[in-house]
């Protein structure tokens, strides 16, 4: 699809009905573009954009039958709440009236009726912004950044809500839907499923777990804040791989390269635990191919529950470890320390 | 002189300046009533001429106000939202009545009608413009249809188009989204470029005196009867005139802006 200087390519997805798929990437990777061009609000120059196997190219957006939720909700700033929810029906007085006070009873609204959309909280404006898409029942749920003007404090709270909507309405209705944000930690919580854009491009798409598990490009990797290192495959055996890389050696998860290619190392920052001694502490791991290095502590970086330590185990690594064990460990910049993550946990990708 | 420093130099400089310009004003308009005396003033206002001229310059400006807004409103609209080749220059072409001294645009338009094909066959077949009342209509529309596409195109920049990708994903057609989304949410600023349009047309004296001429009892809008009264030194019809244009035009531009300053435009 071409839009301008802009293009989206090779983008396919689905998604299946009652399920909702998260679209991250960085900024301008081009989601909400792609959100628009599904939508029919933003043109295209050539193309195609098919829904449920319907050729919807051109299908003006009144009759593409697809629920938007803008960023910031947009609800209409000269009309009441039932007003805002009543826009979305062409013909709003018998059944549709009711209808939409149906909806506005279900998603636990019907008290804002005559209010003025100013006057309404962030979590209110959403639900009202939900409901207005859901009454014109439709067969596909766009939602376009919807916390990205919310403080992160207020975020953890509206998320769930949003949650719990999103996933009434999806059950109730069969909906699928798809969540456009940049901010990861917000998309594995509202989905099960993610795709990853970069530069008009999806990336990678598939579950959330398999994404983590095995990213299958350096972007998506290093968008998802995984450690990348350069390397190259010295042998493969007994389904695992080795490779070298800064004169270390690490195991990992066999794949289809060849030895002698030059590889990107990718290991996740939550798979690395640390100790002070060179065993672990961890029973389960006993029997598993891991790998040790030992290095110090050159930085750390504490997120509420959550402590990002960098260390340097000849070469750079990044761990996310819960501040309670960073405590127990009694970690500072200096510290010496053993890094170990299993072989399962490490992926090789073409370099 | 502890106050100045106090206050500051340049402040008190510049209040100086702004209550000379109010006062130079007020001087001005006030000192030519008080030397005619308000019964002369009342004698010349409820003359037949005047209320003949009042009537008529409400008509007229309300029409083209009204004409100017049908045009003016998609235009300024289109001109805020489209992205087309030659955007630049058609912007350019619109802003080319306002740059131009009223009189050019009234001779251009005489000639247009007195002098080409077109302008012949309009004039003496479909509608009579030229030294008549509707020439006057005219007139004030090429002055303010232009006026008002420049007022009212920041009030449409400043509406999120969201709004109405929303309303399309919602059900409703393009036009339909303008009118129930767009229209309403700028209607604060429409009022007000609309108010300034009407009191821009009232005052309207170079594109009309040349198109529609000046025939007394006739095309005499208030800017013309003040010159036929001044070309025949009647002082207390041409004062009269003056206090009512004035109060027209500071009731209007108090009016609009106070609308204004909710709708987005700077007055």
């Amino acid at each position: 699809m071409k839009i301008g200087r802009f293009a989206l390519e090779g983008i396919s997805f689905d998604v299946a009905d009652s399920e909702c798929l998260a679209l991250v990437g960085p900024n301008g990777s081009g989601k909400t573009t792609l959100l628009e061009c599904i939508a029919g609000v933003r043109q295209i120059e050539s193309g195609r954009i098919q829904l449920n196997g319907v050729d919807v190219t051109h299908l003006v957006p009144e009759k593409r039958q697809v629920g938007y939720v803008p960023q910031d909700c947009l609800l209409f700033p000269h009309l009441t709440v039932d007003q805002n929810i009543a826009f979305g029906q062409r013909r709003p007085s018998g059944n549709g009236k009711d209808r939409a006070k149906e909806m506005m009873e279900w998603l636990g609204i019907s008290h804002l009726g005559g209010r003025h959309t100013k006057s309404l909280s962030w979590g209110e404006k959403q639900k009202v912004a939900l409901t207005r898409a859901l009454i014109t029942r439709p067969r596909v749920l766009l939602l376009d950044e919807p916390f990205s003007s919310v403080d992160r404090v207020s975020r953890r709270k509206l998320l769930g809500e949003m949650r719990k909507s999103l996933d009434e309405v999806s059950r109730t209705l069969g909906l699928a839907s798809v969540y456009v944000t940049h901010d990861l930690a917000e998309a594995q919580l509202m989905t099960s499923e993610v795709a990853i854009m970069n530069n008009g491009r999806i990336e990678q798409v598939g579950s959330w777990e398999r994404v983590l598990q095995t990213p299958s490009s350096t972007f998506v990797a290093d968008f998802m804040g995984f450690n990348t290192l350069q390397g190259t495959l010295t042998s493969t055996d007994d389904g695992y791989a080795v490779a070298q890389a800064d004169g270390r050696t690490i195991r990992g998860v066999a794949s289809e390269l060849r030895v002698g290619e030059p590889v990107i190392i990718v290991v996740r920052p939550e798979a690395i635990s640390l100790s002070l001694g060179r065993n672990n502490g961890k029973p389960h791991w006993r029997h598993c191919e891991c790998n040790v290095f030992q290095g110090s502590v050159k930085g750390m970086r504490k997120m509420g529950s959550l402590t990002q330590v960098s260390i340097d185990v000849g070469f750079p690594l990044n761990v996310e470890m819960s501040s309670d064990t960073v405590d127990e460990l009694n970690l500072a910049v200096g510290t010496s320390v053993f890094a170990h993550f299993r072989a399962s946990e490490v992926s090789f990708l073409r370099a | 002189m502890s106050w100045l420093k106090e206050i500051g130099t340049f402040k008190v400089l510049s209040g100086a300046c702004l209550t000379f310009l109010a006062l130079f004003i007020l001087l001005v308009i006030f000192a030519g009533s008080i030397f005619l005396g308000p019964s002369t003033l009342m004698s010349a206002f409820f003359s037949d001429e005047l209320q003949f001229a009042i009537v008529l310059t409400l008509v007229t400006a309300t029409i083209a106000t009204a004409l100017a807004l049908i045009v003016s409103i998609p235009a300024a609209y289109v001109l805020s939202r489209a992205r087309f080749p030659g955007r630049d220059l058609v912007d350019a072409l619109i802003n080319i009545p306002i740059a131009l001294p009223p009189v050019a645009l009234g001779t251009a338009l005489l000639i247009f009608f007195t002098n080409t094909p077109l302008g012949v066959f309009i004039n003496s077949s479909f509608i009579k413009l030229v030294f008549e009342p509707p020439g006057i209509i005219l007139a004030q529309f090429s002055v303010i249809s232009v006026l008002a596409v420049r007022l009212m195109k920041p009030v449409f920049d400043g509406i999120d188009p969201r709004y109405e990708k929303v309303a399309r994903t919602l059900g409703h057609s393009e036009l339909d989204s303008f009118m129930r989304v767009t229209l309403p949410m700028a209607k604060d600023g429409v009022f007000g470029a609309a108010m300034l349009a009407w009191a821009r047309a009232m005052g309207e004296f170079g594109a009309t005196v040349t198109l529609a001429g000046a025939t007394r009892f006739k095309t005499e809008t208030l800017p013309i009867a003040m010159f036929l009264n001044l070309s025949l030194a009647n002082l207390e019809n041409a004062m009269a005139i003056i206090l009512i244009l004035l109060g027209l035009t500071v009731s209007v531009l108090l009016v609009s802006r106070k609308i204004a300053y909710r709708g987005g435009i700077s007055s």
